[in-house]
């Protein structure tokens, strides 16, 4: 496993451990410069280079935070000291408590000794003593005990585990039970990990947590633009894009929380559907809150099929082999094609309204041969199965008014898997479900995330237990977690 | 921002397959010219273009273009040329002290206007929807996109006010949109006309909302807060240190990183334009209260703005400012009514300007039109004095670090919108070089869009664009003329 520095927290992250720090007390939201994202996570450690605006960003933030927690102070240190002796005591007890939270461990007594003398020092220097209070709680959300996961153990120590497990799966800092699973060693054993774990995911927290590694995995951010072309789709409106976003989300989360399967995932034959999304999905469903209902086995099979992700994966009127098939080597198959070279025209073939063609056979005419083809007989054999969702991931099979043909062709398969021809999405679902570069795929993208590296750091030695493990849960993305969370990988940084 | 890998490893500047990202070191923004201090910009509009007469052969003589030695004719070079070996005309004379300060931008277009399918209400809109906007007019005399001044204000987010506008004139009005049959040059959209104060109370609140406390306990104050937050940051810098001695190269690299970003942040504190700010109270505007309007207020108000523009950009406030300057009452230059037949002096402007103008001999008309330039001129120069009279916190003067964009509506008194008389002052912490007369390539059809120049502006001040109001007309951020 590649080495790797110390995580800082996310954006997401850093928002919401200090919300979660100075609860109940409420602090305005802080939202600083957006993380820079590598193959659509958000959190991978080496390109986490400290900017010159994110160091401006989190003093102003800190200021900002601090002033408004402090709008209270006895509510907050839970003292009113009258003398400067008084203070003295005040001081220590709150930085002591606060301190251990912020820097997610129990303070040794030197750091402590430091923050109150801080304190002191800015008491003397002219601050009264709520102002000495908050420039302290400012100097702390400013250390990198609070905004890095600082990881000194090998193995991990049990609070550094803790925030770990936190950060995985609940994305923000750990809580009272955590913290003291880390003090009293539980969190130093496989199996308390394992407890804590399933404790975590049991959890109402999980669900944005896990939604946010689903987002970025998926690339669920291709909804959060969608625009479709008014003229050629007169019901699709606004209302119909958050309901899709919902709808996916909602698909997922119901599969992770519920019967857990990657199989599941892959070929389940229900969706979320509303009023605005029934006529997508050729179901009758009036109600303005998605239902969860049964869709047509034939039609529809997993997130591959899922309306959204269609509708994600396609342009304004025209939907797209390309991207479709992209996202299923890249995501997927944790096969990316190639960049494409800078020197092409990347726009979609224009219609010729006077020669209709089908959009596969736009495509096909425009792909499928010379130098292009080298890397897209391989896209769009996967993409032209998903030849009968239009633009908006409707079911259609006539394509300008001709019959839709969604057969299609792996390339890459290796012995046993993928090989061969494929007819249509639902075909092709099944078969990606059963694959075992599938699995080890999702495998990839879950160890990626929970270490914060890129796909590329991870070596087969690591990554092979963890599938073996996955596959004898049968292919369970809780159980993916759970021997996720105890394997060595997470449990050692590398560096 | 949304990268892939390998486009990281690109913007890295680092090839292959593996990357050591944590190794890179943190690069502070302190580095020669100290950029601590903000770059500033502040357009100056008038509302009459020069005088220019045009002679048969199509070459103009105006007041404006300096006398510059062996200057080639701009439809012989194919790349801009400079000298700074010029000398004023008689309309700039009163700027004769700021000459190294100066820099004319002679042969830009404004194309835009010309190519805009929607046509003007009158020849003077047809300048000011384009001036400052540069795109498709959404009406006649409503301008279709942001002006540069509001481009550049809406990508400022670290001052309390994004810009600021006046409008100095002999009342306290505000500029009325389409009231003296003109259109607003400032626009934060298509057909979003951005109002422009001209009461100096306004803009006084509108800079200070909660008053100005410039006693010694308030000074002594905001010092103690400076030094606080520099003592919070020390704080947190040394916690970096002392961990970096307790952990592995990789990891000490990123936190040595993040420490030099603190300190450096911590250093910035102390400079900043808040050593140079001198936050005036309100008695500031006491010079406009209880004049009549007339020249005396006209002049008051004058003043009046330009120090609270003076203000505002010294004590970082915002960072663009316009400076409407509408046209001075009669007696500010010696012009009286009916003069030499003329209706009012808008009258004379345009005999004096264009191809066959019949005041153009006359002395008189030559002089009281040169007057009315010179005395805008003398409006210029007491704003460069007083950019100049702030010492900032590395000992550079706020007019180092601000551009002057002396522009306008028009380009001629004849209406005429090729060869605008960009005007600037100013070096805008270094990324113009001033003292110069530059001349931009042109052809027979014409010179470099205007629109470019703005890109440029745009570029210096930080806006990442390649296009400027009318995507069509732009090639690009203009080269060749800022140093």
């Amino acid at each position: 496993l590649a080495a790797s520095p110390f995580a800082r927290l996310t954006n997401s992250q850093y928002a919401a451990t200090l919300r979660d720090l100075f609860a109940p007390i409420a602090i305005p939201d802080q939202v600083p410069p957006p993380d820079i994202s590598v193959d659509g996570f958000d959190n991978v450690a080496s390109a986490q280079v400290p900017s010159a605006a994110l160091i401006a960003a989190y003093q102003t933030s800190a200021v900002a935070v601090a002033t408004a927690a402090t709008q209270d102070p006895a509510a907050l240190v839970g003292c009113s000291p009258r003398t400067i002796v008084d203070e003295r005591a005040c001081a220590s007890r709150f930085l002591g408590t606060f301190g251990a939270k912020a820097y997610r461990r129990p303070l040794t007594s030197a750091e402590l000794a430091d923050l109150v003398a801080f304190h002191s020092t800015m008491r003397a220097g002219g601050a009264d003593f709520p102002t000495s209070i908050t420039l302290t709680i400012e100097t702390i959300l400013q250390s990198p005990n609070f905004l890095y996961r600082i990881e000194i153990g090998t193995p991990l120590s049990p609070y550094e585990m803790a925030s770990r497990l936190s950060y995985l799966l609940w994305n923000t800092m750990p809580d009272d039970a955590l913290f003291a699973a880390a003090a009293d060693g539980t969190l130093a054993t496989t199996d308390g990990i394992e407890t804590q774990a399933r404790r975590m995911l049991a959890d109402p927290r999980a669900h944005a947590a896990i939604m946010h590694f689903h987002s970025q995995w998926l690339e669920l951010d291709k909804m959060s633009t969608l625009v479709k072309d008014p003229k050629t789709f007169p019901t699709f409106t606004a209302s119909t894009v958050t309901s899709l976003q919902q709808s996916t989300s909602s698909y997922i989360d119901d599969i992770f929380f519920g019967d857990g399967t990657l199989t599941a995932l892959l070929t389940d034959d229900h969706a979320f559907v509303n009023a605005d999304l029934a006529a997508i999905y050729g179901v009758a469903v009036t109600s303005k809150t998605l239902k969860k209902v049964a869709v047509d086995p034939t039609k529809r099979a997993g997130i591959v099929t899922n309306a959204g992700m269609l509708a994600g994966f396609a342009h304004t009127t025209q939907d797209s082999p390309v991207l479709r098939g992209v996202f299923v080597l890249d995501r997927l198959l944790c096969s990316a094609p190639p960049p494409r070279p800078t020197d092409v025209n990347t726009s979609p073939p224009a219609p010729n309204p006077n020669v209709p063609q089908t959009t596969r056979d736009e495509f096909a005419t425009q792909h499928e041969q010379g130098a292009c083809a080298g890397c897209h007989h391989v896209i769009d054999g996967i993409g032209f199965g998903f030849e009968n969702y239009d633009a908006i991931g409707a079911w259609r099979t006539t394509d300008n008014g001709l019959p839709v043909d969604s057969s299609g062709w792996f390339v890459t398969g290796t012995a046993g898997e993928l090989q061969g021809t494929f007819d249509g999405a639902v075909d092709l679902a099944h078969e990606l479900a059963a694959s075992p570069t599938v699995h080890a795929c999702v495998a990839r993208q879950w160890l990626r995330y929970a270490l914060g590296v890129d796909a590329a750091s991870i070596d087969t030695t690591t990554l092979e237990p963890l599938v073996s493990a996955f596959e004898s849960s049968n292919l369970n993305m809780r159980e993916l977690v759970v021997a996720l969370v105890k394997s060595d990988a997470f449990r050692r940084r590398s560096r | 921002m949304i990268i892939s890998r390998r486009n990281l490893v690109q913007l890295l500047g680092l090839a292959g397959a593996s990357y050591a990202m944590s190794s890179l070191p943190f690069v502070p923004l302190a580095r020669a010219g100290n950029p601590t201090i903000p770059k500033r910009i502040v357009f100056f509009y008038t509302e009459q273009g020069t005088r220019r007469v045009r002679q048969s052969d199509g070459t103009i003589v105006t007041d404006w273009t300096p006398t510059v030695p062996n200057a080639p004719s701009p439809l012989s070079i194919e790349q801009p040329w400079s000298s700074s070996n010029f000398t004023l005309g008689p309309t700039h004379q009163p700027l004769t002290q700021f000459q190294n300060q100066l820099l004319f931008l002679d042969g830009l277009d404004m194309i835009s206007a010309n190519v805009d399918p929607t046509p003007p209400d009158n020849s003077h809109i047809a300048g000011t929807t384009h001036a400052l906007i540069a795109a498709n007019r959404k009406t006649g005399s409503v301008a279709g996109g942001a002006s540069i001044d509001q481009l550049i204000a809406q990508t400022i987010t670290t001052t309390a006010l994004a810009s600021l506008e006046a409008f100095a004139s002999a009342d306290s009005y505000p500029y009325e949109a389409g009231g003296s049959g003109l259109s607003a040059p400032l626009y934060s959209g298509p057909g979003a006309v951005v109002p422009i104060q001209g009461n100096p109370m306004t803009i006084y609140q509108r800079m200070f909302p909660n008053g100005v406390d410039s006693s010694a306990a308030a000074k002594a104050a905001a010092a103690l807060k400076i030094k606080q937050q520099q003592s919070v940051l020390e704080h947190a810098a040394t916690d970096f240190s002392s961990l970096s001695s307790r952990v592995g190269k990789l990891d000490a690299t990123r936190l040595a990183s993040h420490a030099a970003a603190i300190r450096d942040l911590e250093s910035r504190l102390a400079l900043g334009p808040n050593a140079a700010c001198a936050e005036p109270d309100a008695t500031v505007i006491d010079p406009v209260k209880g004049l009549e309007p007339g020249s005396a207020s006209y002049s008051a108000h004058m003043d009046v703005f330009q120090r609270l523009i003076q203000v505002a950009l010294a004590c970082d406030l915002t960072r663009v400012a316009t400076l409407y300057v509408s046209q001075p009452p009669d007696d500010l230059f010696g012009y009286q009514a009916n003069m030499l037949g003329t209706g009012d002096f808008h009258d004379m402007v345009h005999k004096t300007s264009g191809p066959t103008p019949p005041l153009d001999g006359d002395p008189i008309a030559l002089g009281v039109v040169r007057a009315y330039h010179a005395y805008h001129a003398t409006q210029f120069a007491n704003f460069l004095k007083l950019l100049q009279g702030i010492t900032e916190s590395d000992g550079t003067t706020l007019l180092d670090n601000t551009l002057v964009v002396w522009c306008g509506q028009i380009a001629g008194g004849d209406h005429s919108l090729d060869r605008l008389p960009y005007l600037l002052a100013g070096k805008m912490g270094g990324a113009v070089t001033p003292a110069r007369y530059v001349m931009m390539p042109r052809t027979p059809n014409g010179g470099p869009a205007h629109n470019d120049f703005f890109v440029s502006l745009a570029n210096m001040m930080g806006v990442a664009t390649s296009t400027f109001g009318n995507p069509s007309v732009c090639k690009g951020a203009l080269t060749g003329w800022a140093t």
